[in-house]
């Protein structure tokens, strides 16, 4: 009888909260810029009575679910015209806005977190319009997302050049790169001097270092969330550019108006094809012919097709390739008037496929759903061949010889997310996800042809590993909840296995963040986040290599995972300028590390025995003071950090089980920012880093062993040697000018203006020395540096 | 056409890399005295002490002839006498060039010497004081237990007329007080000769041997894990590994080799080579002198590729120093291959390779 009252009392008070919330109608719809009808990610949603809001997902979309009665809804986005408009709500009903852009605001430059950086709840997150991007001076003008990113506190690069970057003390495998929500695995073109992204079809760049929201994972330190163009649904419009190396082209517009749009870009270098007339020269000078070169490419494209306001179908191709080509071919007389013909031929190719499906549907004005299917691919090959022909009359003598190396790794994706607002109160995000991994580590073939006209004979020979399959499968939930006006909340969890080699590695990954408004302006907010890796990088800790590897963890090489707590204060100075000082502290285990002596070369092979299992921690205070309106913008970062590396596990020894620093350990990093638009004729913009020296490890001291002779280097401890410090200053100045069908713009930028000679490796060079008695040797310490003073130009043309 | 190569020309100028010396001061790093000994059982014990030198000086390295060394062995206490010809390395290195063997002249370093023959089970400690250097050099070590070991048999294999080894099997007990080994196969003959104005050594040198273990429990990846091949020589002869590749047990090791013979072939020179006698030496090592002899191996041979791989650090047991105190307990076994055919004939030397 008390049970049945108990379950009455449930039912009612059930009842009573429905009732509660019958008079709340919802508003929701898509914002998108009226230029270009491209959708706006993270624009606000403002109800200016009750004090409600909301901010658009990654499709522009937006629900609010409010009290019946008047509205008045302020639409924001940094960059556009704020929009007003008052409703008499009493239905659910959907409202579509479009944006104008505003061009008295002029803004340029990187927005820490979000709008109302300091009011959300999500920390350790940089939001980047690619405008900001663009307006970055970079080397050999070429546009750079991870360049970029860069500049930002917390966020260091590697070697002079690289775009690698180094997170909160994280290596360059511990980043989670997605294209359209798609894992991208190797981002660098030419050796990492270039990424993979080319900012023409980028629409957003998301930077998460930390306080991860439960639908990420995978990775260790970072996600880098990228989404790219849907395309102009008005018009055709295109862009074309030239630059030193490369020249790009991107086109976008409707393929069926206010239903289905199209965005393509393609970027090209061309050094090869200027090369071309020297290539030919040394050919020539070899009597034979010789076509070489080298290139990479990048195309992007996306169609979008809107069935509906609440369907949308989104279909996304990526795919960029380096390319190493060189033919060569001899003829040349043979024996007793016969001829002898010689062919060599080296490709080697490297380079991401993505390909994805995606499907957005709204299947209530609470709950939005997005349905993908990705495939990802990279590969890296190599095929060196030589073929030799020998005519003599009607008779043939040939033999033929190919050998190939084949590695890479290949996803297929399948993923369900779903947002559901049930008041503006919560906004509640869930789904999972399903990816099989198929590793390729490395497999060699040689193929040998010899014969005559009579017949010939084959050799054929595959070595090499395997594929290994994995399966990773990953579940979350998280809730961003507004507990009270000034404290508000996102809690989640993330549920991940991966299943390899008759192997299950479950884990468990909460995440929780909060933020806390002390007045208007001001806010606190602390963020703790467990991220689980199961899988790594094997790749030189100098350089970005082709060869570098992508490898599952194994029965012997367990999940790599992270703790990480960070807490800041957010300050927004009259509106003028926004301030922040966050600091963090992240511990990571099972980090591999290349154990003494080994080497990059052939490392896919036996790699388990290359490496050691350790620990690793990092921790720092990160400064960000920022101007983002007005003629005259930019801004100051600076990070004070110190990462460590502990091997101390019995018979897996590094430094002699002692703390290290590791090798992109640096204590400061600076960088400024700034960029003045005066008119619209005219932009310029300037950027100085510094940071402290690379570590580099030196035997300090030699000595010698009396029992074999032998002299002993004395390294006393791994990373002991701290290279001389980084700064540069880059200048970029951009002249547009209104042609009749577009606008044209002349970019010029120098790199290094004062030609510092950074260092990007340091070594003992011997110097021989002729002396009256002899000859002698001396030593010294010489640092080689890459990149001086480098001006480039650049030319496109919008329209 | 030619402004176009003017361009590359001036864009790969641009971009050639560009050296600059870095200032460094090596009074930031003191030397260090360094302090190497590694006594094997029943022989005489020498202690060579020395400073160590910056990496950027070129100069000669040179033993400290007035420190105070003692060792003690739990029993007593023993003082170290400076011998200038204590540490003795000579002819026994040196160079293949060409044709003709070359070899280098003596080297003394010097060192201490002391009286104590050292047993299985001993425990030492030794104790270093160098005029103005502030710190006492101290390190401990032990004499480790014989190795079991047995060799089985050895015999010559071949596939064809190019290609023919040796296979040297033998047997070793793994013990819980032996964890770690080295095994060193080495040629018996070694004879002096000398014509009117020339030096000759009839030597059998060993090309390159590839050890393995013959047990399907033990991964080829281990293999290669903890055995390298080094010979403080020419060729890779030697090797060292540790219990961890196997728990427990007889486990049999097989090393594969070939035989290079240099020597008068001169019948009045009495000796019988049908056989070429082969020495195994085996130890059983401490902890401390596998790590250090295993690291100063990689730290030599797998610096090759610079940029593209990680240093090695040399593991040092010395405290106040460093260097290493390590103690062997050695075994030597000798066996015999069966010599085969004379090949070839070259201004006096007979190049014979074995065969059956």
């Amino acid at each position: 009888m008390i049970k049945t009252r108990k379950l009455i009392l449930i039912v009612m008070l059930l009842l009573s909260v429905d009732a509660a919330t019958a008079q709340n109608y919802t508003v929701r719809g898509t914002i998108r810029a009226a230029s270009s009808g491209e959708t706006l990610i993270s624009a606000t949603v403002y109800d200016m009575l009750s004090g409600k809001g909301a901010l658009t997902n990654a499709e522009g979309r937006y629900s609010l679910t409010l009290p019946k009665g008047k509205v008045v809804l302020r639409v924001s986005y940094v960059g556009y015209k704020t929009v007003f408009d008052t409703i008499a709500l009493d239905g659910n009903i959907e409202l579509n806005v479009l944006m104008e852009s505003n061009t008295e605001l002029k803004v340029v430059t990187v927005r820490a977190d979000r709008i109302s950086s300091h009011k959300s709840s999500q920390m350790s997150a940089i939001d980047i319009p690619v405008d900001n991007i663009k307006a970055v001076p970079v080397l050999f003008g070429e546009t750079d997302v991870l360049k970029a990113l860069q500049l930002l506190p917390g966020v260091q690069s590697g070697t002079e050049g690289m775009s690698g970057i180094y997170v909160r003390g994280g290596g360059p495998d511990q980043n989670l790169f997605l294209l359209d929500g798609v894992p991208l695995y190797n981002v660098n073109h030419l050796g990492g001097f270039f990424s993979a992204f080319n900012a023409d079809a980028i629409k957003n760049v998301t930077l998460y270092k930390g306080s991860f929201p439960a639908h990420f994972g995978g990775r260790l330190s970072s996600v880098l969330d990228i989404t790219s163009n849907d395309g102009n649904d008005k018009k055709l419009h295109g862009n074309a550019s030239v630059g030193v190396i490369a020249a790009k082209v991107n086109l976008e517009g409707p393929l069926w108006k206010d239903k289905t749009t199209f965005n393509v870009s393609y970027r090209r270098t061309y050094f090869d094809l200027l090369a071309q007339p020297l290539i030919m020269t040394i050919g020539a000078m070899e009597d034979g012919r010789l076509n070489a070169g080298y290139y990479f490419y990048d195309l992007n494209a996306k169609v979008t097709h809107r069935f509906s306001s609440r369907s949308r179908l989104i279909g996304s191709w990526y795919s960029g390739d380096d390319k190493i080509y060189a033919r060569m071919r001899y003829d040349y007389s043979g024996y007793g008037g016969g001829t002898n013909e010689e062919k060599m031929k080296l490709g080697y190719n490297w380079g991401n496929l993505v390909g994805s499906l995606r499907w957005n549907y709204e299947l209530n004005p609470k709950l939005f759903m997005n349905v993908t299917g990705a495939y990802t691919r990279y590969r890296n090959d190599i095929s060196i061949g030589y073929e030799e022909y020998s005519y003599y009359y009607n008779d043939v003598d040939y033999y033929k010889a190919e050998m190939y190396y084949k590695s890479g790794i290949r996803d297929i994706t399948g993923r369900i997310d779903f947002d559901y607002l049930p008041n503006p109160d919560h906004t509640v995000k869930f789904g999972g996800n399903v990816l099989h991994h198929i590793f390729q580590p490395d497999v060699t073939g040689n193929k040998m042809e010899e014969g005559n006209n009579s017949g010939g004979t084959v050799y054929d020979t595959v070595l090499g590993e395997s594929k290994v399959h994995a399966n990773e499968l990953s579940a979350y939930i998280e809730d961003d909840w507004s507990i009270t006006e000034s404290l508000k909340i996102n809690g989640g969890v993330n549920l991940t296995g991966f299943a390899v080699q008759g192997k299950f590695y479950p884990s468990l990954q909460p995440r929780l963040s909060g933020r806390l408004m002390i007045n208007e302006d001001l806010s606190v907010k602390v963020g703790y986040s467990y991220m689980t890796q199961y899988m790594h990088q094997l790749s030189n800790s100098s350089i970005s290599l082709p060869t570098d590897l992508w490898v599952p963890v194994t029965k012997r090489i367990e999940p790599m995972y992270a703790h990480q707590v960070a807490a800041g204060v957010f300050y927004n100075l009259r509106g003028l300028v926004d301030l922040s000082m966050e600091v963090y502290y992240k511990k990571m285990r099972n980090m591999i590390e290349y154990r003494d002596g080994a080497s990059f070369f052939g490392a896919s092979s036996g790699w388990e025995d290359k490496v050691f299992m350790g620990d690793g921690w990092s921790y720092g205070v990160e400064l960000l003071a920022q101007r983002t309106i007005g003629d005259f913008t930019g801004w100051v970062g600076y990070t004070w950090s110190k990462t460590m590396r502990l091997f101390d596990r019995p018979g897996q020894e590094i430094n002699n089980g002692e703390p290290f620093p590791a090798k992109y350990d640096r204590r400061h990093d600076i960088s400024i920012m700034l960029s003045y638009k005066p008119n619209k004729e005219f932009d310029c913009s300037a950027v100085w880093v510094f940071s402290s020296g690379n570590t580099g490890t030196l035997p300090m001291q030699e000595y010698v062993d009396p029992t074999t002779g032998q002299t002993v280097s004395y390294i006393e401890s791994r990373n002991n040697f701290r290279m001389p410090a980084y700064h540069r200053m880059d200048i970029g100045v951009n002249f547009h000018k209104e042609k009749k069908h577009g606008i044209r713009t002349w970019s010029l930028s120098v790199y290094n203006l004062y030609n510092r000679k950074n260092p990007f490796m340091v070594y003992e060079k011997n110097n021989l020395h002729s002396v009256i008695n002899g000859t002698h040797y001396s030593s010294s310490l010489v640092q080689l540096s890459l990149f001086p003073i480098i001006p480039s130009v650049s030319y496109s043309f919008k329209f | 056409m030619k402004h176009i190569h003017y361009i590359i020309f001036a864009a790969l100028a641009l971009l050639s890399s560009c050296e600059k010396p870095i200032d460094f001061d090596p009074g930031e790093v003191s030397p260090y005295v360094v302090m190497i000994s590694k006594p094997v059982n029943d022989s005489l014990m020498s202690v060579y002490v020395g400073y160590s030198r910056f990496f950027l000086d070129n100069r000669q390295f040179v033993a400290i002839s007035d420190a105070t060394v003692t060792l003690s062995d739990g029993t007593g206490t023993y003082a170290g006498v400076y011998d200038p010809k204590c540490f003795f390395l000579s002819d026994y290195y040196g160079y293949y060039g060409g044709d003709e063997y070359w070899y280098g002249d003596s080297v003394f370093y010097g060192g201490y010497a002391f009286t104590l023959r050292p047993q299985p089970g001993d425990s030492l400690r030794l104790t270093a004081t160098v005029p103005g250097y502030d710190k006492t050099v101290t390190a401990s070590t032990s004499i480790p237990q014989l190795p079991d070991i047995e060799v089985v048999d050895c015999i010559v294999d071949t596939t064809d007329y190019y290609n023919y080894y040796y296979r040297l099997r033998f047997k070793v007990k793994s013990r819980s007080d032996a964890e770690y080994y080295s095994v060193a196969i080495k040629n018996a003959v070694t004879r002096y000769i000398s014509s009117s104005d020339t030096y000759y050594w009839d030597t059998v040198n060993l090309s390159p041997v590839y050890f393995s273990v013959n047990d399907p429990l033990v991964n080829s990846s281990d293999i290669e894990d903890v055995i390298d091949g080094y010979d403080g020589s020419f060729y890779g002869n030697e090797m060292y590994f540790s219990s961890d590749m196997f728990q427990g047990g007889e486990h049999e090791f097989t090393a594969v080799f070939s035989l290079y013979y240099y020597d008068y072939s001169d019948p009045s020179n009495g000796l019988d080579y049908r056989q070429v006698p082969i020495l195994l030496e085996v130890k059983s090592l401490t902890r401390e002198l596998y790590r250090y002899e295993k690291t100063s191996v990689n730290a030599e041979y797998n610096s090759f590729d610079g940029l593209f791989s990680e240093p090695t650090q040399v593991i040092c047991n010395v405290k106040g120093g460093i260097g290493v105190f390590g103690g062997a307990s050695q075994k030597t076994f000798k066996t015999k291959a069966n010599r085969c055919e004379v090949f070839s004939h070259n201004d006096g030397y007979y190049f014979k390779k074995g065969r059956k």
